[in-house]
């Protein structure tokens, strides 16, 4: 019987091939430390060290191979866990104001679409979905228009909604104008809840100031914002978005004539 | 030294790497030289026990590559193996005691 073969018989039984290796490192030193140490021949050394069917089985009986397997399952679970962790936060970090939403239970919510269903389709009376494409860069925030509509919708029959008519002092079809914005922060859990103001107009014409309501969500680096403008003028060509004011304002142009390609 | 008794054996191999950690040649040799040779333990002996020792956690492993490509395995006694060996220490003190007084009433 050759070295390997003494080898090879002794660590037979142990079923984990990485400890079944390591084992046979480890015999294969020793035998060479022997070998060098006493001077004795190859097969002299080897009946020295043992009968290695006897040492096949102590050695099988220590090296139970579930635990083995066991253990490296769960490191390949955990690494699976990882990696996924890791292609989610760079999906994330690829497309900030749009993956998110394929996430389930990021509490991210779309108010600008919550807004916008509550409106019967049938009051709409026309509609113009803009090309959202500026992006602006301020204190850490990269905020950037995700979606804008403008559209012309009816006076509601219900009653509720013609009581709030009346007391608003719209009347008739009015433009409405929503706006969805996605922030994304360079710091863990901070929104963005500046000061705002909103202006409008036409190019030929003053800027008009406007009133909003605004709805804002966020999840760590993640901030969705949705205004509501209503009643704004259908020949109105740009809205702008302040955020803060004096030094720190910043202005978020959005032009309302640039219509998307559908 | 009989082949069925790992409990000795293995008491024996913590009391030597007590004083520093050891890999599987060494331990057969500072046996060897220790018990003035009674003790010539085969290495189908250590093993197991050194293996079934570091199950038990009474031990650590560590592999270190020699200058000559040899991968060796030292091993070193835990805390947990401190107090076992103290334990069977006492144990093999008492039979020993106790043969001894049965050995001079002979």
């Amino acid at each position: 019987m050759n070295r390997l073969d003494w080898l090879d018989t002794a660590t037979k039984k142990i079923y984990f091939r990485p400890d079944r290796k390591a084992v046979r490192r480890e015999l294969e030193a020793h035998l060479e430390d022997l070998l060098e140490a006493s001077g004795l021949d190859e097969d002299a050394a080897l009946k020295e060290m043992g009968d290695p069917e006897a040492i096949a089985e102590e050695l099988g009986r220590l090296h139970r191979p579930w635990l083995g397997y066991l253990w490296r399952a769960s490191q390949l679970a955990l690494l699976g866990a990882a990696v996924m962790y890791c292609l989610v936060l760079a999906m994330l970090a690829a497309r900030p104001g749009y993956s998110y939403r394929a996430i389930p239970g990021m509490r991210l919510y779309h108010y600008l679409q919550a807004d916008m269903d509550t409106i019967d389709p049938a009051r709409v009376l026309e509609e113009r979905v803009l090309s959202p494409s500026t992006v602006l860069e301020t204190g850490g925030y990269t905020i950037s228009l995700d979606q804008a509509v403008f559209r012309r919708v009816s006076e509601s029959d219900s009653l509720d909604q013609a009581v709030f008519r009346r007391v608003s002092e719209s009347d008739g079809p009015q433009w409405n104008l929503y706006i969805a914005l996605d922030i994304t922060s360079s710091r863990w859990e901070e929104p963005l809840d500046y000061w705002f103001s909103l202006s409008g107009g036409r190019t030929d014409a003053g800027p008009m100031e406007y009133g909003f309501t605004r709805n804002t969500s966020h999840w760590g680096f993640w901030q969705k914002c949705g205004f509501e403008i209503e009643g704004l003028p259908e020949d109105t060509e740009w809205v702008e978005l302040d955020f803060g004011y004096g030094k720190l304002k910043r202005t978020l142009h959005i032009s309302l004539t640039e219509e998307a390609e559908t | 030294m009989a082949k069925k008794e790992p409990a000795s054996v293995s008491m024996l191999v913590l009391a030597l790497l007590k004083g520093r950690e050891m890999y599987g040649y060494q331990i057969i040799e500072e046996l060897d030289r220790r018990s003035e040779h009674v003790f010539q333990m085969k290495e189908g002996t250590l093993y197991p026990v050194l293996h079934g020792l570091e199950k038990d956690r009474l031990v650590t492993a560590r592999e270190a590559v020699t200058d000559k490509g040899r991968t060796r395995r030292y091993y070193a006694v835990t805390e947990k193996g401190l107090r076992v060996l103290e334990e069977k220490e006492k144990e093999w003190q008492t039979f020993s005691r106790a043969v001894t007084a049965i050995l001079a009433g002979a």
